[in-house]
């Protein structure tokens, strides 16, 4: 009895703490001035649009094929190790990469891999397969796919970049000059990051559908962005419920709308990047979907295939960006 | 004194509550500070191992295929606690109706199906295994005891109690030892691919890392466990279960059949996850038999329970679980 006395008060103490701390502001922009709202805003922003007047031999439209392969590697940033989840990520190494690459052979197309340095790690052989075709590609998508916004931590952030960046110029045999925001996340200090290492361009915000160059701060910053739109995404849509998002797990309706995407694309005579997962995408019952997409933009007129790298450097030319 | 005691444990539940949220670590990315040989330590613990399929399936087939069922009835529900009539009732529509709807089917085509069946389902509506046992075309397998997740509790002991228990339910139900497993909700302990080495099994069908058999390496090693791969795209129960985030049954069959295409181009084997109170639906079963219909117009497709394409793989191939009597 007298022991569940003690207990009833320390508990009464702990309670009466949880209670007195002050609840946490969720919504402080309704308190801001007009000067703390144009700075808080535009601390990442677009800047001039880089859609060149024409792309390469007179092209209308350029096409970027770009591939996440993070496989397990967010499932390991959260220490979250459960043995069948796993293999679902595994089947990106065992499967899914091998039925992507054979499409993009069989279409003679380039593409681009934005790499996670634990994805690689884990599944050392899919680099070497990638790289050999000459072709392809190879950018970063953070260490370990990690939420870098959570993180909010610019050397650990700086930290975990420079690792991928290491392992990645390894295992391809070339530094990458492309990096895509791990996890579908970037945080307030990763474009100055890209910079700091010298990279070409970003591929992670949606603030237009062409290629732009981004401000820091209201400065022209020289790195070229080539937006990723979040419906332009497999994951999003093509996961099952209990592996992802889901949405809209028919692929003829998702690729149709992906088909939609291009078609206003070719109309305005600019860029598109469509963004796929090997370990989603390289299923069974989504691939002929993915071979049916590239046979139909390569049967209209003036479609520019290429890497996020030679888009990147050809706007940046023609804009005559300087770094 | 029920009263206080009520009064007690709520307070402690508010204390400990209140001191998880206090010790909430602002790292939520542990993974981050991992080394590259703790990464692959952990990565690599259950991988897929060499491909199983065979050059060729029995009579110069193309494709195999196992349709599964997983008549988890209440089990779930039960497992968790919630004693619900209505829950209850929802898991109960898979032995009144489902089994008896599916198995007409399969009679209808003659085709041979697996059931893995959670122990608990069995001992509560026995008259699912006379029924399916009385096909005599049918093969009974493990899923669990009670659809019990063993990646929660973590407890090897407890884990292997509850698999003997569950092989010999089913064993006394059906008048066979099973030689196969699935685990509930495919979720794993760490112990699982050793227990289920450790009882002598032929094969499991949990893991997800390939769509063709293969086998199963544990710490990097062979287990000499066959592995008849399943995925949560073609499974009913994410698509149009209870919390379905795609309830149109004529675009999942159309998913199903995408899936199979490729299965069938690529010679390898096509598994189906199904339950009887998802699939067993009087708004389901016609997509079934149109599925079914569709695997039938092609030449060279081999309807087998997954025991017999887990043998014929053992045949093909040499492997073999040592523990296997």
């Amino acid at each position: 009895m007298r022991l569940a006395i003690v207990t009833t008060i320390i508990a009464g103490a702990v309670l009466t703490a949880a209670a007195q701390q002050p609840r946490p502001d969720r919504q402080p922009g309704r308190k801001w001035s007009e000067e703390q709202l144009r700075r808080e805003s535009s601390h990442v922003r677009a800047g001039r649009s880089l859609n060149p007047k024409a792309w390469p031999n007179g092209a209308r439209v350029a096409v970027a094929l770009t591939f996440n392969v993070s496989n397990a590697a967010n499932q390991l940033a959260r220490g979250d190790t459960a043995v069948v989840a796993m293999t679902g990520g595994e089947f990106g190494a065992a499967q899914g990469l091998a039925r992507v690459l054979d499409v993009l052979d069989r279409h003679d197309v380039p593409a681009t891999f934005f790499v996670s340095g634990v994805a690689d790690l884990v599944d050392p052989q899919m680099v070497p397969e990638i790289a050999k075709r000459r072709r392809h590609e190879l950018g970063v998508l953070g260490w370990s796919d990690e939420n870098v916004a959570t993180l909010d931590n610019a050397a650990e952030e700086g930290r975990l970049l420079a690792r991928a960046i290491d392992r990645i110029a390894a295992s391809g045999g070339r530094k990458p000059v492309g990096a895509r925001g791990p996890a579908g996340t970037v945080s307030l200090h990763t474009m100055g990051l890209l910079k700091k290492a010298g990279l070409l361009y970003d591929s992670s915000l949606q603030a237009r559908d062409d290629a732009y160059e981004l401000l820091l701060e209201g400065q022209a910053s020289g790195l070229v962005e080539l937006p990723n739109n979040p419906y332009l995404n497999d994951y999003r849509y093509l996961t099952s419920a209990r592996t992802g998002p889901g949405l809209l797990p028919s692929p003829e309706l998702v690729f149709e709308t992906f088909r939609d995407g291009f078609d206003v694309a070719y109309a305005e005579g600019t860029l598109f990047v469509l963004t796929l997962h090997p370990h989603v995408v390289g299923m069974r019952s989504r691939i002929t979907y993915l071979d049916d997409l590239v046979h139909y933009l390569k049967q209209k007129p003036g479609v520019w295939f290429a890497t996020g790298e030679q888009i990147a450097k050809y706007v940046k030319q023609e804009a005559r960006l300087s770094d | 004194m029920l009263t206080r005691l009520g009064f007690l444990s709520g307070l402690f539940v508010a204390l400990v509550g209140a001191v998880a949220t206090a010790q909430q670590a602002p790292q939520d990315q542990p993974g981050l500070k991992w080394s590259d040989e703790e990464l692959r330590k952990v990565a690599h613990h259950v991988r897929a191992g060499r491909k199983l399929t065979p050059k060729t399936w029995p009579n110069g087939a193309r494709v195999a295929v196992c349709l599964s069922v997983d008549p988890d009835n209440f089990t779930i529900p039960l497992n968790a606690g919630n004693i619900n009539p209505i829950p209850i009732s929802a898991g109960e529509y898979g032995a009144f109706e489902g089994v008896p709807r599916m198995l007409r089917l399969f009679d209808k085509h003659q085709i041979p199906v697996s059931f893995y069946i959670p122990a608990v389902a069995a001992m509560l509506h026995p008259e699912m295994i006379r029924d399916i046992a009385s096909r005599k075309q049918h093969e009974v397998a493990i899923h669990g005891w009670i659809h019990e997740n063993p990646m929660e509790l973590d407890d090897p002991v407890e884990e292997w109690r509850l698999i003997s228990q569950a092989m010999d339910l089913l064993e006394k139900q059906w008048g066979r030892r099973p030689v196969g497993n699935r685990n509930p909700s495919w979720t794993m302990s760490t112990h699982t691919i050793g227990l289920l080495k450790k009882a002598g099994l032929l094969y499991d069908s949990s893991l997800q890392a390939m769509d063709e058999p293969h086998e199963v390496l544990l710490d990097g090693q062979p287990t000499g466990l066959i592995e008849l791969p399943v995925n949560w795209i073609i499974d009913d129960s994410p698509m149009y279960g209870p919390a379905g985030d795609f309830p149109s049954p004529r675009m999942i069959t159309q998913t199903f059949k995408d899936d199979f295409d490729v299965a069938y181009k690529e010679g390898t084997m096509f598994m189906l996850t199904m339950h009887p109170h998802i699939t067993g639906q009087r708004t389901r079963i016609g997509q079934l038999e149109e599925l079914i219909r569709y695997m039938k117009s092609k030449p060279g497709v081999w309807f087998a329970t997954a025991e017999e394409i887990a043998k014929w793989i053992r045949q093909q191939s040499g492997i073999s679980n040592s523990a296997a009597r």
